[in-house]
């Protein structure tokens, strides 16, 4: 049985419940030729249509022809050139010419020329019915042919984005190993870098046996270098020292997460924000859950997590604007999640685009570039004494912490509807991950 | 092959081409009226006018619908006088004759075929 790969034809072909598929257009100038064609074809083809002029044919949709055959030799417009013009016009539809006996070097001639076959006139009807089943069986391995090495062509074309993704991330390994060293020295050179050691070891006075005096601006300067450069190696020391946290991990419901956020939310955060004149915005209104899922996650660490992110928040937005949080009920790619949304109005960054144009919150480029260790947006960041990891570390350690304990971070840029005036605004969203009670 | 020696029409070859369809035989009885009276009209205004080409394009057609209707002889008459019209200069007499016989045989087809055109 001939299967086409054309749905339609196949629903055709349960419509009618026989192996009635196809579509053929039969061109001759000789009606005696279509006459005896289309009785032959009409065991196999649901619709013969003939016509006796090529020209007239070419008003026919074309491509809605499993096959055309067409004499060659017509009044008007030899078959060579009506061949071009449905080409032109349909250019996967197999085409035939019927032809005599001695018309055969036209016939190799016309198949050069893009024709699929020729069928030798008188016709026999066995072999014609079989070699017009086999032209349009052959073009349609070729049309598959064709499909597989186009998803070859684009699989090939994926496999090589992959790895220009896999040279693309080694070399921001490399960058981010950059980044790290340059802001070491940069923050170590901004502090006099080991100059202080120097001006030290040179301003000792020596007072007696036991004693020396330095001036006290010299001394200074240096403890203040000496701080610096003790953050930033701490700094290390700590991310290095992660992977061994021991977590103090506690399961709940989410009424009572969201009543332990709250808690985190006025103990921790408030105070913050109320130092630099800010306020939050904090939804006390649970979220419905549906189920009984719970949330297992380790307090303290969410609390140092959500300190942190509320630092951010008062460092990348505008005076007295207010911090908004909240708690939602998600569900991606079939795993339900709570999340933690810390959003703030996005302000206008000294850092600038590749287009020159000033950044305002977090353009989509730098959606995960902001997790990256020692990422910074702004070459010289504002630090506040609040914050618990700096130098671009911060947002790196968060979302570490949040790994450990099974969640994640985002970062997106969004819209705050809710004032008269709609304003940009940064969402960051603290996800854990829900669990049915077993 | 002598043209003689072939049936006139053979019906059953051409039945068999229909798969039994009697009626689309009578159809095709019936193209050939239609079509062969004309064809020979044209191969006389082609030789009239000395047009070797036109005449045997005719001729190739007349050919081409008798080998399918299985009207051996106007098939094979038509074929013999294709491969005289390829030299018309000098022999438009000869032409001539074969170009009336193969309208006598034309005739007598389709009287056969129970389609005359007279």
């Amino acid at each position: 049985m001939y299967l086409s790969g054309n749905p339609q034809r196949l629903l055709s072909q349960k419509k009618y419940g026989i192996i009635v598929t196809m579509k053929v257009l039969l061109v001759d100038d000789e009606q005696v030729i279509l006459t005896v064609s289309k009785q032959a074809l009409s065991g196999i083809a649901r619709v013969v249509d003939t016509r006796t002029d090529p020209k007239d044919a070419l008003d026919l949709d074309l491509a809605s022809y499993d096959v055309i055959l067409s004499d060659f030799y017509m009044p008007g417009m030899r078959g060579d050139e009506f061949l071009k013009e449905v080409r032109a016009r349909a250019p996967h539809v197999p085409f035939v010419f019927l032809t005599q006996n001695e018309d055969l070097s036209v016939a190799v001639e016309l198949m050069r020329q893009g024709a699929d076959d020729y069928i030798s006139k008188p016709i026999n009807p066995t072999n014609f019915v079989f070699r017009v089943r086999k032209v349009i069986h052959e073009k349609e391995q070729e049309r598959q042919i064709n499909q597989v090495l186009e998803e070859q062509k684009l699989l090939d074309l994926e496999n090589r984005k992959l790895a220009n993704w896999r040279i693309l991330y080694a070399s921001k390994d490399a960058r981010q190993t950059e980044m790290l060293v340059s802001n070491l020295s940069r923050n170590i050179n901004q502090a006099g870098g080991f100059l202080w050691l120097d001006l030290l070891a040179g301003s000792l006075q020596e007072v007696d046996q036991d004693n020396y005096s330095v001036p006290k601006a010299v001394m200074e300067m240096a403890l203040n270098s000496a701080r610096n450069q003790e953050r930033l190696f701490n700094q290390v020391t700590y991310i290095g020292s992660l992977e061994d946290l021991e977590l103090d991990m506690r399961s709940m419901d989410i009424a009572q997460f969201h009543e332990e956020v709250s808690t985190i939310v006025t103990r921790e955060i408030v105070p913050i924000l109320g130092s630099y004149e800010r306020t939050v915005r904090w939804n006390t209104k649970p979220p419905e859950t549906p189920g009984p899922e719970t949330v297992t996650v380790d307090l303290a660490r969410l609390t140092e997590v959500l300190r942190e992110l509320a630092v951010n928040a008062i460092k990348y937005s505008p005076a007295a604007t207010p911090l908004i949080m909240d708690i939602t009920v998600q569900e991606e790619n079939k795993t339900k999640m709570v999340a933690v949304q810390v959003s703030n109005i996005a302000r206008r960054l000294e850092a600038r685009d590749d287009s020159g144009n000033h950044i305002h919150g977090i353009p989509y480029d730098y959606k995960e570039l902001v997790f990256d260790l020692f990422f910074t947006m702004e070459g010289f960041p504002e630090y506040l004494p609040e914050e618990s990891w700096t130098d671009g570390s911060g947002l790196f350690i968060a979302r570490k912490l949040m790994r450990l304990m099974g969640g994640w971070i985002t970062a997106n840029s969004g819209v705050d509807y809710t004032p008269a005036r709609p304003q940009p605004l940064v969402r960051m969203e603290v996800r854990l991950p829900l669990e049915k009670p077993s | 092959m002598n043209p003689d020696s072939a049936p006139l029409l053979d019906p059953d070859l051409l039945l068999r081409r229909l798969g039994g369809a009697r009626e689309i035989a009578q159809e095709v009885y019936g193209d050939l009226a239609a079509s062969l009276p004309a064809r020979i009209q044209e191969c006389r205004h082609a030789l009239a006018a000395g047009d070797s080409d036109g005449l045997r394009q005719a001729l190739h057609t007349i050919k081409g619908s008798a080998a399918t209707a299985a009207a051996e002889q106007v098939a094979l008459r038509a074929s013999n006088l294709g491969v005289l019209a390829r030299d018309l200069a000098g022999n438009e007499e000869a032409v001539r004759s074969a170009l009336d016989d193969l309208e006598v045989c034309v005739n007598r087809t389709l009287a056969a075929a129970g389609v005359s055109h007279e």
